[in-house]
């Protein structure tokens, strides 16, 4: 092969690449050749020291696809910089939305455990305030019915029936409770599965 | 010699045929080989990359009415060799290592 036509066809081979890189690479080699031939080869030798065109070609390919993947030049993060500032308006309210929804899955899952736990916390309170009430009352009644034993013996009353209602919402909120953390688990197991289901989909 | 080594050897030989005076392609390959075996193609793109990195600049040279490409080594490229020789330590201890792991087996 002679030099000419070695170079034609590494010309063509390297067509994906641009001009200024071609025409380097060709160069390159046209110098070898000439300084092979210098030292005593003949063309067609000195053509054949230097290999095939296509494999040349396939290598100088290669490295310049491993160079696009080496890190960025500095120009051209600045234009990533400028296009980040400048699609701001784009980019920040995907964001903003992203955010958002990400915000009210939270909030919404707040809430269920909200909504599960409201009906314990109701007799919950009630039970409290019927230990309040009957504690109030019977140290009231204590006082009192030394003064009038009528309204002493009321408050009495008052004071023992609220201890009752103590300790009735009190069962019912232990047992309410207990069905209630056995529905919070169950809950928060069917959620994790939603979860796990997503990322392993992502996967 | 594993590909990956060699590669990186190559890199220090081809400034090291530079340290002296400045070279051409061809030159720099008969240089080379004296101590590791390389060819034209794997010259080229390590040339390439040696120049981005700013270890090596060029300029052109008339010969026999042609043009002959020329390649000087920089500062930097000469402490690139500096750090090269200093690591010779590290490096020697990871064959150390190396080597006696494999002869205790």
């Amino acid at each position: 092969m002679s030099k000419e036509e070695f170079l034609g066809s590494l010309n063509r081979l390297l067509k994906s690449l641009g001009k200024s890189e071609r025409e380097k690479s060709l160069s390159y080699y046209n110098e070898i050749i000439d300084d092979y031939m210098e030292d005593g080869y003949t063309e067609e030798e000195a053509v054949e020291q230097i290999g095939s065109p296509g494999q040349i070609a396939q290598e100088i390919l290669k490295e310049q696809q491993t160079q696009m993947k080496t890190p960025m030049s500095r120009g051209m993060k600045g234009l990533i910089a400028v296009l980040l500032v400048l699609g701001f308006p784009l980019w920040g309210s995907l964001v903003l939305a992203g955010f958002c929804l990400v915000l009210s899955a939270v909030l919404l899952v707040l809430s269920a455990y909200i909504v599960i736990w409201c009906i314990p916390i109701c007799t919950g309170a009630v039970s409290v305030a019927g230990l309040i009430l009957s504690v109030v009352s019977m140290g009231g009644a204590a006082v009192i019915i030394f003064q009038n034993s009528a309204a002493g013996v009321i408050q009495l009353g008052v004071g023992m029936s609220s201890a009752g209602i103590f300790i009735l919402a009190g069962l019912l909120t232990w047992i309410l409770g207990q069905y209630f953390v056995k529905v919070t688990v169950r809950f928060s197991k069917w959620l994790a599965g939603i979860i796990t289901g997503m990322r392993r989909k992502k996967l | 010699m594993n590909v990956q080594l060699k590669k990186g050897f190559l890199e220090f030989c081809i400034l090291a045929a530079l340290c002296e005076d400045d070279s051409y392609g061809y030159q720099i390959i008969k240089d080379v080989s004296g101590c590791i075996k390389i060819s034209e193609s794997t010259l080229y793109p390590i040339l390439k990359r040696l120049e981005n990195s700013g270890y090596l600049n060029t300029y052109t040279v008339e010969h026999n009415s042609r043009l002959r490409k020329y390649y000087r080594i920089t500062e930097k490229g000469r402490d690139h060799i500096r750090e090269f020789l200093d690591e010779w330590q590290q490096i020697m201890g990871i064959y150390e290592f190396v080597k006696g792991a494999a002869e205790h087996e």
